[in-house]
């Protein structure tokens, strides 16, 4: 049971930080929380297609189709919650903005929902269904699965209110923080995706701090979950995730200066 | 998706120029896993040294092949393999598990 | 929008999960490495039998085999099956001395004092291996892991999943209870909306919990301050429309006798007695516009037929269309609404007179009364320019114009004809339609009454005017 507990909870809570934090800052943007629905549906449907057509991506890129797609899937939404602190930081400087943004923006928060649904979504239909296949174990899964889920679902929760608790200025500075982190974070996961199919050069880890923090530990778990914890990092995985950072930043001081330019030649 | 679409294209350049090298150089091991257990679950490979481990799943039930020590993880889908690159890496312990199955399904790779 | 119902349950919920599965988690946990504890000093109890048994020594060949126990319930020994131990025992030189059925020939594990996992057999087993130094022994016992494992996790989750189950009943009885908390909100909120819009009286509410009292205090306070200038406002349009009556009357005489007394006739004396009717004819209006306000109607409605009002109007006003040389017409058939004549008489009047204003002179007016579904529909339309849709809303506003005062007919108007029609609509309980005309191509007036038979409708007429 701790192994299911653990399994979805690793996921359900991955995919809920995201969301929550989403939700958090486009509702400090005064958007409606409409476009949940489109993400819902598109993430959920595409962890059902990945998961049922696993097979033909393991075989596909010579057998490193999994780390091609799942290496893809992460930049892509890193990408996208750069995108996503690039309009917070307009929306900050200039509120009237997101009137000509809105559209652009939600096809950001969509994407970016739906993308993490589909990794977390996949991974967990995969368990459930490999149990499936193995008689005899269902109360345990099952019980260990609402377990995990409960909880992440619960933090979740907290992670919305907790941000809705603050003023919308500290919220979506707060949500830009986020992003920054889990985005950085994911970049070093598809670095390590990389460098599990010979893609990226792979090198010694330049330190193991799994004597401070095991990765197995439950507190271990919830930092790589959230932030990308990783106790034995190769040079590679630094400097991408440094990457993402500097390139979340770079979005952000984009978009603080998009404004100026606009208000100069208004 | 823009970024995916490019992604491939780089990674299939990379995989041509790379797989070319690796087939000359790098060791290969093979792992099998049947009824959730791993054979060998002891497994001694070279340090240093970057090493090719295939994974054959001889069940029909997906298991995940994972590892906090070695940063791996892949889905190994029922009745097929997948490949693994580790290392290079300092001598010692390093255990994996089924991610599926952690109570049987369990090994380690060891780095002399 | 943020719910204060959402928030409570989705919170209370949360806290719930995270407190029982938290615990319910570690509390698994600790019993798993207890049943590994009790499995393992099973093991331990197995081995310690197995050297009393001394078996061994007479035992000489590798291939000898313990028969199984015969016990004699046959159902205790498949289940036992399950559990089963496999063992063996080697010499001091590591010659295998005696096994059980299931395990290997080989040995199980290495000749090592003590507790570790290996797999054969395809499973992964839990070894125990102990060195007799009194038999100059090995002894080895090992158990299924898969079996231990689902053993322990069977009995353990027996109290784990109750506490998964009872989740959504509590997440239910929360959002009921949370509901029924906030009841007293929603009450209030229900009674401010269901007024009349002229009902300014104190909200008042049996059981208001103390955290309320505050709002409907400040509301109730609120009301009081707004009903006091709301009438104020209106006994003062209505005293100044009676204080200028008589005024005005005197005017007209004396415009009267000025036009008689000039030799001859002068455009600008014309012009006076027109502004000065024009004046007398908006103070009426405004005293008809009061009268008839919904909250101030006192009288009995009975039975009008709406049909022979509407022939007196038209032939009683028939000369300002005729002036015009307008073309009209009147359909339809009797048919009798529970309303008041002076009203409708008033209501009639108003649109007659301005669909002949707006309708350019030689153009076409058209009014049909008709009984519909127990509903009496009664339909002005003109040839006129008509009203766009973006101000059908505001064209019953009090002294609302189309195109403020330069009004594209030029004609003169007070600007209260349609807020008097609306009155007297809503007073009726009935409903009003502004559309564009088809058939004529100007406005069309849509206004729909409850038929006098139906005295359900008299009867809901009567408690609105109460």
């Amino acid at each position: 049971m701790t192994s299911a507990v653990i399994i979805v909870l690793r996921e359900v809570l991955e995919a809920m930080l995201l969301i929550c934090m989403l939700m958090a800052s486009s509702s400090a943007m005064k958007l409606t929380l409409r476009w949940l629905v489109p993400a819902l549906v598109a993430g959920l449907g595409g962890a059902l297609a990945y998961a049922v057509f696993l097979e033909s991506i393991s075989m596909s890129f010579e057998g490193f189709g999994q780390e091609i797609i799942n290496s893809s899937l992460l930049v892509a939404t890193m990408l996208l919650l750069a995108a996503h602190n690039f309009f917070v930081i307009r929306y900050l400087n200039s509120p009237t903005s997101i009137a000509n943004d809105s559209c652009l923006l939600v096809f950001v928060l969509v994407g970016a929902a739906a993308l993490g649904i589909t990794r977390e979504g996949s991974e967990i239909y995969l368990y459930a269904y490999s149990y499936g296949l193995v008689a005899g174990d269902e109360t345990s899964v099952l019980a260990g699965g609402a377990i995990g889920a409960g909880i992440g679902l619960s933090l979740g929760t907290f992670i919305y209110y907790g941000l809705k608790t603050l003023t919308p200025r500290h919220c979506l500075v707060l949500s830009c923080g986020i992003a920054l982190i889990i985005g950085a974070g994911m970049t070093s996961q598809a670095a390590l995706f990389l460098a599990q199919a010979d893609i990226l050069p792979a090198t010694e880890p330049l330190w193991d701090s799994s004597a401070l923090l095991r990765e197995s530990s439950l507190l271990g778990e919830l930092l790589q979950a959230a932030i990308g914890y990783e106790a034995s990092p190769t040079l590679v995985q630094i400097s991408l995730h440094l990457g993402a950072v500097l390139l979340s930043i770079a979005a952000m001081v984009l978009g603080y200066f998009s404004l100026a330019g606009n208000r100069k030649t208004a | 998706m823009m970024s995916s679409v490019i992604n491939r294209v780089l990674a299939l350049i990379f995989l041509w120029g790379v797989t070319t090298v690796v087939s000359a150089q790098t060791p290969e091991f093979i792992i099998e896993i049947r009824e959730h257990l791993f054979y060998p679950s002891e497994l001694k490979i070279p340090a240093g040294q970057k090493v090719k481990l295939i994974i054959y799943n001889r069940d029909a039930t997906p298991e995940e092949f994972e590892s906090y020590e070695l940063n791996r993880e892949k889905v190994i889908v029922g009745n097929s393999q997948g490949i693994v690159f580790i290392g290079p890496l300092k001598p010692g312990e390093y255990p994996f598990f089924g991610e599926f199955n952690p109570k049987t399904a369990q090994g380690k790779i060891i780095v002399e | 929008m943020a719910s204060i119902r959402l928030f409570l349950t989705l919170t209370l919920i949360s806290i719930i999960v995270l407190v029982t599965f938290l615990s319910s988690l570690r509390g698994y946990q600790e019993s798993m490495i207890e049943a590994e504890r009790l499995f393992d000093l099973q093991l331990l109890e197995h081995v310690k039998l197995l050297s009393l048994a001394k078996p061994a020594v007479t035992a000489t060949s590798a291939n000898e085999v313990f028969e199984e126990l015969m016990l004699p319930d046959q159902g205790d020994l498949n289940l036992s099956a399950e559990m089963v131990i496999a063992y063996q025992i080697f010499s001091e030189n590591g010659r295998l001395l005696s096994r059980s059925v299931i395990a290997p020939f080989t040995a199980m594990g290495p000749f090592e004092v003590g507790y570790r996992d290996v797999n054969f057999n395809g499973y992964r087993w839990r070894l125990l291996v102990i060195r007799d130094l009194e038999e100059q022994q090995w002894l080895m016992a090992a158990q299924r892991y898969d079996v231990r494992y689902e053993l322990a996790e069977s009995v353990i989750l027996q109290s784990v999943t109750p506490t998964v189950l009872s989740i959504p009943i509590a997440a239910i009885l929360i959002w009921f209870i949370v509901g029924y908390g906030l009841r007293p909100i929603s009450l209030l909120a229900k009674e401010v909306r269901s007024r009349e819009a002229s009902d300014l009286s104190r909200v008042q509410l049996d059981g208001v919990p103390r955290e309320l009292t505050p709002l409907t205090q400040s509301t109730n306070d609120l009301l009081r301050r707004l009903q006091s200038s709301f009438s104020r406002e209106k006994r003062f349009a209505a005293d100044a429309a009676h204080e200028l009556r008589t005024p005005i009357s005197t005017l007209k005489v004396q415009v009267h006798n000025l036009l008689a007394e000039l030799d001859r006739p002068s455009a600008t004396a014309e012009e006076l007695r027109q502004g000065v009717d024009a004046m007398g004819h908006l103070v009426e209006q405004i005293l008809v516009l009061n009268r008839t306000a919904p909250d101030q109607y006192m009288v009995q409605f009975l039975p009008v037929d709406l049909y022979e009002l509407v022939k007196d109007v038209v032939s009683a006003e028939f000369e300002q269309v005729l002036q015009r040389e307008q073309v009209f017409e009147l359909d339809g058939s009797t048919a009798v609404v529970s309303g008041d004549a002076t009203a409708l008489r008033s209501l009639v009047q108003n649109l007659l007179s301005n669909a002949s204003k707006y309708t350019p002179v030689g153009g076409a007016i058209r009014m049909n009364v008709r009984e519909v579904d127990q509903q009496v529909q009664l339909v002005v339309e003109d040839s006129g320019p008509g009203i766009p849709q973006s101000h059908h809303e505001r064209v019953f506003d009090r002294f609302y114009r189309l195109d403020g005062d330069r009004n594209a007919s030029g004609v003169s108007g007070s600007g209260l004809g349609l807020a008097i029609v609306k009155h007297i609509v809503e007073m009726h309980g009935g409903d009003i339609t502004l559309s564009a005309s088809e058939a004529l191509g100007g406005l069309c007036v849509t206004i729909m009454f409850n038929a006098s038979a139906n005295d359900s409708a008299s009867q809901h007429n009567n408690k609105v005017i109460a």
